[in-house]
């Protein structure tokens, strides 16, 4: 009996090849279409969040979101989809990480003060002499 | 996990809440966990290979809808128990002043056992029951734990499930609290050493706070974008390290199942030299779902043929690939029944470690190798803390990615509870499962006659080479070791260096046929007269009395027929006058081979001269005199608790020479092999009925062409369970022993290296494997890999009928093996081992 997985199935590449009657130079995936305009907006807040100017029409914005895209879709695959993309990522930032240095705790008794008697610190006291502070 | 709690996972906190028995609560999800036993697979039918399949398959599609976690993890063998019961069964063992003990002995194979890594292995399946209404959680926030309410809701669904799990296919049951400690420990703390100190408490629920005493002595430590993960372990000892590296199943390709060349594909990593550990969630779809997944692929399918049209492009060739792979899927869901509609959705991990980064990332490299001739791929992604997490159960999985579509039944053929189960765990370690897995087998002498009430004789087959006398000189040690009195009929002598070991020399014996007494080999001798203490009744004594006698007429006869030449033995006067001869003498153990001759001289016929001649001609060569009295023959001997009887200068004819051809030592050989195994028998019947013992033959093979040596096996057969007997009989050919009609006597058996297609078909008949499906390959690969270090490879049946490849391993007694690798006069220079070759 031979058994077949269906993942092949599943690899289906959905690319746009552009609107109809124009076939566009390059074929992406529907997902990088998808991905870069939410780079392209994000890019595009961040500037507005902070006091960046953006020139019309927006080149660099235009060249660094096709960039990121482009990197961005070079990880991603049927087998690594953009959500496991983004779990990677986060599981690699909350992952536990080695101490930096193997630092011993030391007890630290620098701050207890030790006095041989509280005699002198109370002058006043000092009439009942030696032999009252002798009998604690 | 970080999807659900991603301030948890940060702290590192288990997504388990609570365990109740055998139900996980996590915090809004409700696991239920159960042990699959393991299935025996090798050498097994199609048929029955098939049945599995479709079994686990029909199980998994009766659980559709909900999600799984598979977990295969494994249990150090209990060397410890094992040693125990060996030690409660070994009641007289041998001591030999100043040599160690057989305590000592004991402790050393279990030393041995425990570096072997040879585990156990075990499989545990959760099954998602469902997820927890706020308001459950809720109430269980404030009793701490799931409360009766929440159970009660549980319950009916919670039955239907374990009542699936426990049909045919799966034989699942509940995991106890005791199963579910341990998996949890082996998942928390992976590759770490086993855990010895299991809760003692034997109360089957565990809290919150409780669940901390798993966690807190294993600490966790990845870095950035690092291949492995450092887990530390500081329990009562000093702590331990271990780097820990999880794969992940990319593709795979269509299988052929049950495919007789492979083992299943999730049971492959257990012919590994490491251990490995499986995790696998999926969700089990059913069909209606399954179809309409694939439906809507199919429909991405079409739109994109369409696009291409459009623009008049060639569409590439997968899309029609596709198109026509998912109509034939949808159409198996439409039209096929439902185990092979269902289909599952998930993610396949598999987790080594090593002392070493290092190491361990050599461990992946060989898991990839290994994977890469069964055409799997296995990726190894970033993000390993996360992966690790998944053998938890309860945790969420830490990543979509490598997710796998398949067939329930692609799933099931991967087999992950293959195992293989040999030996009766309970005699002594005779080597290791070669098959699917690395399994101690236990190997007891006397399991056979003392247990199970069967017959204890033991053919061991296998051509020269195969390692025959390495695996008797093996057994025979051990159980002369427990002090089991045993004789040893080795012809041609390299078992001789047993009685040489320090620790068995005092105790034993070596008898060279050759220069033995005269007489010694006497026919009417060698067949022991019974025992009037033996036998409860009169009639039965006198019975085995005529038994006795018949079987010295027949061996006589035998004897007498095998000493002629073979053109006087085919003439038919021959049998008449030569059955006369014997029949005279009454087959009394006093008479000998010359009462026979004077027989035949006195009767007056012709031909009986003649063949009285040829006798008195064959009289005179040297060996002869063994049969041939020429005074009294001295006492029995055999008493020493070892005894090996040898017979150097022995020719044995070869098998392929017609006995026209023989040469006069090889006519006389093989009289003296059969007269020599009617004597080692002896053994058996000179000592008492209850009392264990052993009886090695080796050779045997010549005895099946006569009857005296059909009678001699019959015999045995039928008195071993009796005489509490274990017999060994070595042989070169599986047809010879089958063809002595005692197929129905033979407990376990051990079949070797056969290169022959006629004689590995014997070989498995004798086996009781079917034949014809392609196992005769394997019996011809057995020990392939010769040299000094070469394994002795065997298949073998054990009483209970389990059938596996076993490697005889020696390496835990270097002397033995020292004494058993070493031939005679072949010694190398360093005079330790030469190369195993002439040990036949």
């Amino acid at each position: 009996m031979l058994i077949r997985p269906d993942d092949e199935v599943y690899r289906v590449d959905a690319v746009w090849l552009g609107p109809r009657g124009l076939t566009l130079p390059w074929a992406a995936r529907y997902s990088a279409y998808g991905i870069w305009v939410v780079l392209f907006v994000s890019i595009l807040l961040i500037e507005a969040v902070l006091p960046m100017r953006v020139s019309l029409p927006p080149v660099w914005e235009l060249v660094l979101s096709i960039l990121a895209t482009y990197a961005l879709t070079g990880v991603i695959d049927h087998e690594r989809p953009l959500s496991s993309a983004l779990q990677t990522l986060r599981a690699e930032l909350t992952a536990p990480r080695a101490p930096t240095e193997a630092r011993p705790v030391l007890l630290d008794a620098a701050r207890v003060r030790m006095r041989e008697n509280h005699v002198h610190e109370a002058p006043h006291r000092s009439r009942k002499g030696p032999t009252g502070a002798s009998q604690h | 996990m970080f999807t659900r709690h991603p301030t948890e996972a940060a702290k590192g906190r288990l997504a388990l809440r609570n365990i109740d028995d055998h139900l996980c609560f996590t915090a809004d999800e409700v696991w239920a966990w159960y042990v699959l036993p393991t299935q025996l697979w090798a050498f097994r039918s199609d048929t029955q290979r098939g049945q599995l399949l479709h079994g686990f398959g029909d199980g998994l599609a009766w659980l559709a809808g909900h999600r799984l976690h598979l977990r295969v993890t494994s249990r150090p063998y209990p060397t410890g128990e094992w040693a125990k019961q060996l030690h409660g069964l070994t009641p007289a063992p041998l001591e030999t002043p100043g040599q160690p003990p057989w305590s000592e002995h004991l402790v050393e194979m279990q030393l041995h056992l425990r570096h072997q890594t040879m585990a156990e292995k075990e499989v545990y399946l959760g099954v998602r029951i469902k997820s927890r209404p706020p308001s459950h959680r809720m109430m269980s926030a404030i009793t701490r734990r799931p409360t009766d309410i929440e159970h009660a809701r549980v319950l009916p669904e919670l039955e239907r499930i374990t009542e699936t799990v426990a049909l045919p296919g799966l034989e699942g049951r509940p995991a106890t609290a005791r199963e579910l400690e341990w998996l949890l420990r082996r998942s928390i703390g992976l590759g770490m050493p086993s855990p010895t100190d299991l809760s003692p408490t034997p109360d089957p629920a565990w809290d919150r706070e409780d669940l901390a005493s798993f966690t807190d002595r294993v600490e966790y430590a990845a870095q950035p974008l690092g291949r492995t993960v450092k887990l530390t372990s500081r329990g009562a000892g000093s702590a331990v390290e271990r780097h820990v590296a999880v794969l992940s199943v990319g593709r795979l390709e269509e299988i052929e199942a049950p495919d007789p060349a492979h083992e299943p594909w999730l049971s492959h990593t257990d012919r590994l030299p490491f251990p490995v550990e499986w995790s696998a969630q999926f969700d089990v779809l059913s069909g209606v779902d399954a179809r309409r997944s694939i439906q809507h692929k199919l429909l991405v399918v079409r739109d994109m043929q369409r696009h291409y049209a459009e623009h008049d492009l060639d569409e590439p060739l997968a899309l029609d690939r596709q198109a026509r792979h998912a109509r034939e899927v949808e159409d198996q869901m439409t039209r096929g029944v439902d185990v092979a509609a269902a289909r599952i959705h998930g993610w396949f991990r598999v987790a080594v470690s090593a002392p070493t980064e290092q190491e361990c990332l050599e461990r992946v490299r060989k898991v990839t190798t290994s994977y890469r001739s069964r055409r799997v791929t296995i990726e190894h992604p970033k993000a390993q803390y996360g992966l690790l997490r998944e053998f938890i159960p309860g945790e969420p999985l830490a990543t979509t990615a490598y997710r796998r579509r398949l067939p329930a039944l692609y799933l099931a053929a991967g087999v992950p509870t293959a195992s293989s189960r040999l030996g009766d765990r309970r005699g002594p370690y005779v080597g290791y499962t070669a098959g699917a897995s690395r399994r101690a087998v236990m190997f007891d002498t006397h399991y056979a006659t003392e247990v199970k009430e069967t017959s204890g004789l033991v053919p061991v087959v296998g051509g020269l080479g195969a390692g025959k006398s390495v695996l008797l000189g093996q057994i025979v040690y051990e159980a002369v070791r427990r002090g089991i009195p045993s004789v040893v009929l080795d012809p041609s002598g390299p078992l001789a260096r047993l009685t040489e070991l320090p620790e068995l020399a005092p105790h034993s014996e070596h008898i060279d046929l050759t220069t033995a007494a005269s007489g010694t080999l006497n026919p009417f001798e060698v067949v022991a007269s019974p025992l009037r203490s033996a036998f409860t009744t009169e009639d039965a004594f006198t019975e085995a009395e005529v038994f006795a006698a018949q079987d010295r007429k027949l061996l006589a006869m035998d004897v007498v027929k095998m000493l002629l030449p073979a053109s006087v033995d085919a003439l038919p006067a021959t049998s008449l006058v030569v059955s006369d001869a014997v029949r005279t003498t009454g087959g009394s153990p006093h008479s000998s081979l010359w009462d026979v001759v004077k027989h035949l001289e006195n009767h007056h016929n012709p031909h009986g001269r003649v063949v009285a001649n040829y006798l008195r001609d064959m009289s005179e060569l040297p060996l002869s005199r063994l049969f041939f009295p020429s005074a009294q023959a001295t006492g029995e001997r055999l008493r020493a608790n070892l005894t090996v009887l040898t017979m150097p200068g022995l020719v044995l004819p070869p098998k392929s020479v017609p006995r026209d051809h023989w040469s006069t030592s090889e006519q006389l050989a093989v009289p003296l092999l059969h007269l020599a195994s009617w004597y080692a028998t002896r053994a058996v019947y000179g000592r008492q009925m209850q009392a264990r013992k052993l009886v090695a033959l080796d050779e045997t093979h010549f005895l099946g062409e006569w009857s005296a040596g059909r009678a001699l096996f019959t015999r045995l057969g039928r008195d071993s369970r009796k005489w509490n007997t274990c017999v060994l009989a070595a042989s070169q050919n599986p047809s010879d022993v089958l063809g002595m009609d005692v197929a129905n006597f033979m407990s376990a058996a051990f079949v070797g290296r056969l290169e022959d297609e006629e004689a590995a078909r014997d070989g498995l008949r004798m086996l009781r494997v079917p034949t014809g499906i392609g196992y005769e390959r394997a019996l011809a690969n057995l020990s392939s890999a010769r040299g000094q270090s070469a394994f002795r490879e065997f298949v073998m049946r054990d009483v209970d009928g389990n059938v596996d490849k076993l490697r005889v391993d020696l390496t835990g007694n270097p002397g033995l093996l020292e004494a058993l690798n070493t031939t005679a006069g072949r010694r190398t220079a360093n005079g330790s081992k030469s190369d195993g070759e002439a040990v036949a």
